[in-house]
């Protein structure tokens, strides 16, 4: 038996000229010229809570998002920003707190409001080979955002918190502050490294 | 005066030159060799201008006038090659690279030799100096530019890589990982068995309902049932039937899974230990030459002799093993062998032997040493101990041999007459036992008068599996090496004894002390219900105690990982692991928590005082940042802002210190100009952009002298600018007042 092989046949399959359609769409396409590319204007990000403060980080400093896991304390270290040891793919790790470092407080009324702690989450921020592990309380996923949504920090929230955030931005209609990555990896190296 | 002595370059700011020098060595040596292959000559000549620099600043501080010199010479040489005025030529290069090195060479010489080695070396510099002089001067030196000349530098270094065996770098970060993630595929294989377990259960229930079924079945048989009920009963009892075929068929299935899934991560992760072991030659290659050195030097003949080459070790174990191994080949040298006159009269031959031999056996990694010398005379050791009234004679006389010996590793003690340059400090044998110690090993001497003595060490065969006893403290569990507990027990409360409110029991002979453990390691204290108290005794040289936990837990092998070094030494514990449910756990430091207990029970500790929070900066000071890349400058300015009473916090570049002015609250900020990641002028404009820092006070300190410098920098933003060429403290700490007045706050 052999193998059809009509290379006269196959020419003019590849060489077949496109519909008018086809042409017509792409000319069109490209004839737009390029558009102040919003690409390059977009981050993204990843939105979380901390209690009531809805918070976001750079997707790029996230290296992961796992379940809660235990965290043993640490004799004589563990105080309030660091709540003690984690383990990470088999590795152990230092687990700290966002809540305490920017000073977000649980009311009762807001336990009440958001009481699942099926939902809380960890996660773990990598930048220069440092990782930080952290809980939060709820992670909603990763959102890509235009600069041009960002707004000023306004001045009247905590010192603080405002110290840490970089903007903030309007998303379903909450406010959500962006933390600036480098002053909260620089904050955890000064107050545990 | 010689260079780098006297007090006025104290020792402290040497070695952190040193340091620096060290880094900014390195950091002009790579620039030079990728400077030589063409790489991004622009950016690296700044580089090197930087290193250069840096190098002359530091050097200045801690006058060694002689490096300021030569990395002037070198900086003149980098800017001739930004302007294009003098050409790098690979000799050049050579010429730098060999500059480079006597730095780095300058960074391995201890402080205190560190004059005489200048003095030593003065020629090499000045040879050094002169040609990268002569080089500056004739500019033109042209002997074809840096192209395609294979370099001789990176052939010496590739000819260096092949002769290094088989053997591959790999990163510590990356075996870490690996490890870690065998660690996690053993404990979720361990996982499976409670799955099967759940399979099992399963196929019970099946098992039961078929037997129900088929119960059913000979119960209806009595009963005239009609064909359709008939029908489906003998359906249900075939399914049902079929289900139990099938799921022990299945159940099988994965059994075997299990079996083979749990063999293959056992192999994984013990070959992932593996990685960890070195040949036992590896850690020795230096004792061959040594004891040739030392017999020499003694008139004395000795053979070494090496067996178990190949024998695995533990890396860890290996590299610590290198200093008591060498102790007590000094000592075997120094007081075992005979000198051959000696040794003939003795009728021994000529010639003294040391073995020194590895090998594995029962699950430890033995270690002897052992020489044909003098051996120990007892009774000269008997009448030592009584002459240095360690012991009375009435003791002496009773102890046992091995008793007697364990004397000789006491610190402090020696047989030798006469301390020598090689031993008889004793020192030496502490040395060896208090290494031994630390891996939970023991060490054992067994002598025989004239004929010889050796030394038997008994190590663990790996730091990274450690056998621990697991127990609670305030809720929390922790782990105990097995090698460090001397008794577990249980004590009713009621049998306790006090003196001065302190809780003893009587056990084996002696009192021992009991404290709770909880209250060592600050933890929470929890109550017992029942009236027996478990106890974990531990001691080291002189004392016993017994550590009062909440709660035995059990007895596990555990894998060692290391704390992260951002905690700094955890006060007793000494490294963490991760259990085989993936939980963290911390192991604790005997010999940490034997100090803390003692500290204890002199009168309690002083609470620690937390210090974690910056912004409780000292009562009424002026808060002063100082930013610089120079570790030298900036331990310079620390200390003379210090002096004058000023409180300061420092940073490392304009990055570090544009993060810092955002959290910390400052009343002046000093900053260099030349810095990676972001440089001063950058941090200046960042500063005065800041609503909320626009109006904190900035002053530049640079060496950038020219008049366009100092206007950039004022024109930035900054409120004073400070050339460093004349730094002179009085002018600093005058120009601090001017901006911020008083150091105390007013």
């Amino acid at each position: 038996m052999s193998i059809p092989s009509d290379e006269a046949a196959a020419a003019s399959l590849f060489e077949r000229r496109p519909s008018d359609d086809y042409i017509n769409e792409r000319t069109a396409l490209f004839s737009r010229g390029k558009q102040a590319s919003s690409k390059g204007q977009e981050t993204a990000i990843v939105i979380f809570r901390l209690h009531q403060e809805w918070l976001a980080l750079p997707a790029m400093v996230i290296a992961e998002i796992i379940d809660m896991r235990v965290i043993r304390k640490i004799p004589h270290r563990t105080d309030g920003i660091l709540l003690g040891m984690t383990t990470l793919r088999g590795q152990l790790q230092l687990c700290i707190s966002l809540h305490h470092l920017l000073e977000v407080d649980e009311g009762e009324e807001i336990k009440k409001a958001y009481g699942l702690a099926a939902a809380q989450r960890m996660i773990a921020i990598e930048k220069e080979k440092i990782r930080w592990v952290f809980p939060v309380d709820e992670i909603f996923g990763v959102f890509h955002c235009n600069k041009q949504q960002f707004e000023n920090v306004p001045v009247t929230i905590s010192k603080s918190k405002a110290n840490f955030l970089k903007d903030v931005f309007k998303w379903e209609g909450r406010s959500i502050g962006l933390i600036d990555e480098n002053l909260l990896f620089y904050t955890l190296q000064r107050k545990i490294g | 005066m010689t260079e780098g002595s006297g007090s006025d370059a104290d020792l402290g700011m040497l070695e952190l030159f040193k340091t620096e020098l060290e880094a900014q060595a390195m950091a002009m040596g790579s620039g030079l060799l990728s400077l030589e292959r063409m790489e991004g000559s622009d950016d690296v000549l700044k580089e090197l201008m930087r290193a250069a620099h840096s190098i002359k600043g530091a050097a200045r501080i801690v006058h060694l006038e002689t490096i300021v010199h030569l990395a002037h010479a070198m900086e003149d040489i980098f800017s001739g090659a930004q302007k294009n005025t003098i050409n790098l030529t690979p000799n050049l290069i050579d010429l730098l690279l060999l500059a480079t090195d006597l730095f780095a060479s300058l960074t391995k010489v201890p402080l205190v030799a560190l004059s005489n080695w200048l003095e030593q070396k003065r020629p090499d510099w000045e040879r050094v100096l002169g040609d990268i002089q002569k080089a500056v001067e004739n500019k033109t030196e042209s002997e074809g530019s840096l192209i395609k000349r294979e370099s001789p530098e990176v052939k010496v270094h590739l000819e260096n890589v092949e002769s290094q065996n088989r053997a591959l770098r790999v990163s510590a970060y990356h075996l870490n990982r690996l490890m870690g993630l065998v660690g996690e595929s053993l404990i979720e294989t361990h996982s499976l068995e409670p799955f099967y377990q759940g399979f099992m259960r399963l196929k019970r229930m099946l098992d039961k309902n078929k037997g129900e079924i088929e119960r059913l079945r000979v119960m209806l048989s009595a009963h005239s049932l009609d064909l359709h009920e008939k029908h489906l009963l003998e359906e249900a009892y075939q399914n049902q039937g079929e289900a139990c075929q099938f799921a022990i068929k299945k159940l099988g299935d994965l059994e075997l899974y299990i079996t083979k899934h749990t063999s293959l991560s056992d192999r994984l992760y013990r070959e992932v230990l593996d990685t960890r072991m070195r040949p036992f030659a590896d850690g020795i290659e230096g004792f061959p030459r040594m004891v040739r050195d030392m017999a020499k030097e003694l008139n004395k003949k000795v053979k070494f002799v090496v067996r178990g080459k190949n024998t695995p070790v533990d890396r860890e174990i290996l590299e610590k093993l290198e200093t008591p191994l060498s102790h007590l080949i000094r000592n075997a040298i120094d007081h075992g062998i005979e000198t051959p006159s000696e040794r003939l009269q003795f009728n021994k031959s000529e010639e003294g032997t040391i073995t020194l031999e590895a090998e594995h056996r029962a699950g430890i990694l033995a270690v002897t040493l052992s020489d044909d010398g003098r051996g120990v005379d007892l009774e000269k050791l008997r009448k030592k101990l009584v002459e240095s009234r360690l012991i009375t004679e009435e003791i002496a006389g009773s102890l046992s041999e091995t008793e007697l010996l364990d004397f000789l590793m006491l610190p402090g003690f020696s047989t030798s007459t006469q301390v020598t340059e090689i031993s008889g400090r004793g020192v030496g044998l502490n040395i060896v036992q208090n290494m031994v110690n630390e891996v939970g090993g023991s060490l054992h001497i067994v002598q025989q008068f004239g004929k010889g003595m050796s030394f038997h060490l008994q190590l663990p065969l790996t730091l990274s599996v450690l056998r621990a006893l697991l127990v609670e403290i305030g809720n929390e569990p922790f782990a105990v090496p097995l090698t460090r507990i001397s008794n577990v027990i249980l004590v009713d409360s009621h049998s306790l004894q006090t003196t001065e409110g302190r809780p003893y029991f009587y056990f084996e002979g002696t009192n021992i002390g009991l404290v709770p453990a909880s209250q060592i390691m600050e933890l929470e204290e929890v109550q017992s219900q029942s009236s027996l108290l478990p106890i974990v005794i531990i001691k080291d040289r002189e004392s016993a105690y017994g550590l009062i936990v909440d709660k035995f837990v059990g007895q596990t092998d555990l894998v060692v990982h290391e704390l992260d070094p951002r905690l700094g030494k955890v006060p007793d514990i000494n490294a963490g692991a991760i259990m085989e449910d993936g939980s963290p756990i911390l192991i604790m430091d005997v010999d940490d928590l034997v100090r803390s207990i003692d500290q204890f029970l002199r009168g309690g500790r002083l609470r620690r005082l937390k210090t974690d929070d910056q912004s409780t900066k000292e009562q009424g000071k002026k808060h002063i940042l100082v930013v610089d890349d120079s570790v030298t400058v900036r331990e310079v300015e620390c200390r003379l802002l210090r002096n004058h009473g000023f409180e300061v916090e420092t940073a490392v570049n304009g990055m570090d210190g544009w993060n810092a002015v955002r959290t910390g609250s400052y009343d002046l900020v000093i900053t260099d100009v030349d810095m990676p990641r972001m440089n001063g002028i950058e941090l200046v404009r960042a500063i005065r952009a800041d609503p909320k820092l626009s109006h904190l006070p900035v002053m530049i300190v640079s060496y950038k002298e020219r008049e366009e410098d100092r206007l950039l920098g004022l024109q930035t933003g900054a409120n004073y600018y400070f050339t460093k060429g004349g730094f002179n403290d009085e002018s600093l700490i005058q120009a601090v007042i001017d901006l911020i007045g008083n150091p105390t706050v007013e």
